[in-house]
């Protein structure tokens, strides 16, 4: 069975698409494909792709990934602390960013600058504060079952988690830490 | 800004077609980034923003999109809302799910049936996968991002995952500081398609606690909830998913 695995990061902003990396994974059948889907790649991207793809083992797979970037101008890679190289720029404090729609609320964070780096986040306003108007009849709920979430050991094809509110959460942390600049 | 996409296609059929499928998956997310990000200046959606087009001149993917987005806007008591306090727009609430299941109808109007689509973790599977089985999905922790909490098996079906960012230990409600906060950090749910499930997985996150209750009350919906003391509240049905 022949397989084939792309992804790639599509951002907002100036859009710079590149043909990130190639990458393949034969087996048995020793199948292997130089995938030029991206050929048509108008620059090389100059950070590599945060995506993450999980390999997998099958019969036969072709793997190739592609990425857009891009590179607005005031925004930070939403890894949180920052690089040390950039960090030294900032002065010591406490710096409130601009409240930022996430969607389903507003998302605002402070930046906390020790010793000219970033050394802690804090959550000012997120989304759930909307529960104090909840008006969901709460009548003849079943109850629902609860556990203690564990970690579970095994390989799964994809991973579903958060990410929508990562977005709000750069743009109020990027004012923040202009704020913050020397 | 980032969101990864990513496809996976099973189907025996030579890799050409398997690249082209792709080609086009990926052009149509970029299409719908052109038009619907608030991130690029000239999409549609800043322009509207701007009054710089009025509305006979919308694009029918606005034009259904905003239909869209009014109608879930009723199905969850205003809890999903493209409207913030000002007059502006945010439709990326809804138009991640659509687009996935858009491109899964492209796949599927091509004749590939065992795939999924993954944009920024909201996923429509279709079929099996490489072993010919259902597919097999973590729902991740989000304490821990590396780690998975649940595993399901699951096909033809969407899963969408609402969150916040996993937070520092410092947590505060601006509107009632020394308020106890009883917060939801993740909240999956698993529908009938990608556009559904990613759709009432925004409005029912934005519910907090509440919002687990709300997928229990929706017919084809199951879902789990991950509050910040890493507790996990699953509808009734939640079960015949997991592994």
């Amino acid at each position: 069975m022949k397989k084939i695995f792309y992804s790639i990061v599509v951002l907002s902003g100036l859009a710079v698409y590149a043909f990130a990396q190639n990458q393949n994974i034969s087996s048995t059948t020793s199948q292997t494909l130089q995938s030029n889907a991206a050929s048509n790649a108008l620059t090389l991207i100059n950070t590599p792709a945060t995506t993450t793809t999980m390999a997998q083992t099958s019969t036969s797979s072709v793997t190739s990934s592609a990425a857009t970037n891009s590179t607005p101008k005031n925004t930070v890679q939403p890894t949180v602390p920052p690089k040390p190289t950039i960090s030294s720029i900032y002065k010591d404090g406490t710096f409130t960013g601009s409240v930022e729609n996430a969607s389903y609320g507003n998302i605002q964070v402070a930046a906390i600058i020790s010793g000219g780096k970033l050394s802690n986040v804090q959550i000012l306003q997120y989304p759930s504060d909307r529960r104090n108007s909840i008006s969901v009849n709460s009548q003849a709920l079943p109850i629902l079952i609860s556990e203690a979430i564990q970690s579970q050991n095994a390989n799964v094809n994809v991973v579903s988690g958060a990410t929508h509110s990562s977005e709000a959460f750069v743009l109020s942390l990027q004012s923040a830490l202009t704020q913050a600049k020397n | 800004m980032g969101m990864p996409i990513t496809l996976e296609i099973v189907d025996s059929v030579i890799e050409d077609i398997l690249e082209e499928d792709a080609k086009i998956v990926f052009d149509y997310f970029r299409h719908v980034d052109e038009k619907f990000s608030k991130f690029k200046k000239e999409s549609e959606l800043n322009k509207i923003n701007r009054k710089e087009i009025s509305e006979n001149e919308f694009s029918p993917e606005m034009l259904e999109v905003l239909k869209l987005s009014e109608e879930t806007k009723l199905l969850t008591n205003g809890y999903f809302d493209i409207k913030f306090g000002s007059e502006e727009c945010d439709t990326s609430g809804l138009v991640k799910g659509w687009a996935i299941y858009n491109a899964a109808k492209i796949l599927w109007k091509r004749g590939r049936k065992n795939f999924f689509v993954d944009a920024g973790s909201d996923i429509q599977f279709s079929g099996v996968n490489s072993e010919g089985e259902m597919w097999s999905i973590g729902i991740r922790n989000p304490f821990k991002i590396e780690e998975v909490v649940k595993i399901l098996r699951l096909t033809d079906m969407g899963v969408a995952t609402s969150g916040t960012y996993a937070r520092g230990q410092h947590i505060y409600n601006p509107k009632n500081l020394g308020a106890p906060i009883t917060d939801i950090v993740s909240l999956t749910v698993i529908g009938p398609n990608i556009y559904e499930a990613d759709r009432f997985a925004t409005a029912a996150f934005a519910m907090g606690a509440e919002g687990i209750n709300f997928i229990e009350n929706l017919k084809g919906f199951e879902g789990y909830q991950i509050s910040k003391d890493g507790i996990a509240t699953m509808t009734s049905n939640f079960g015949e998913y997991i592994k």
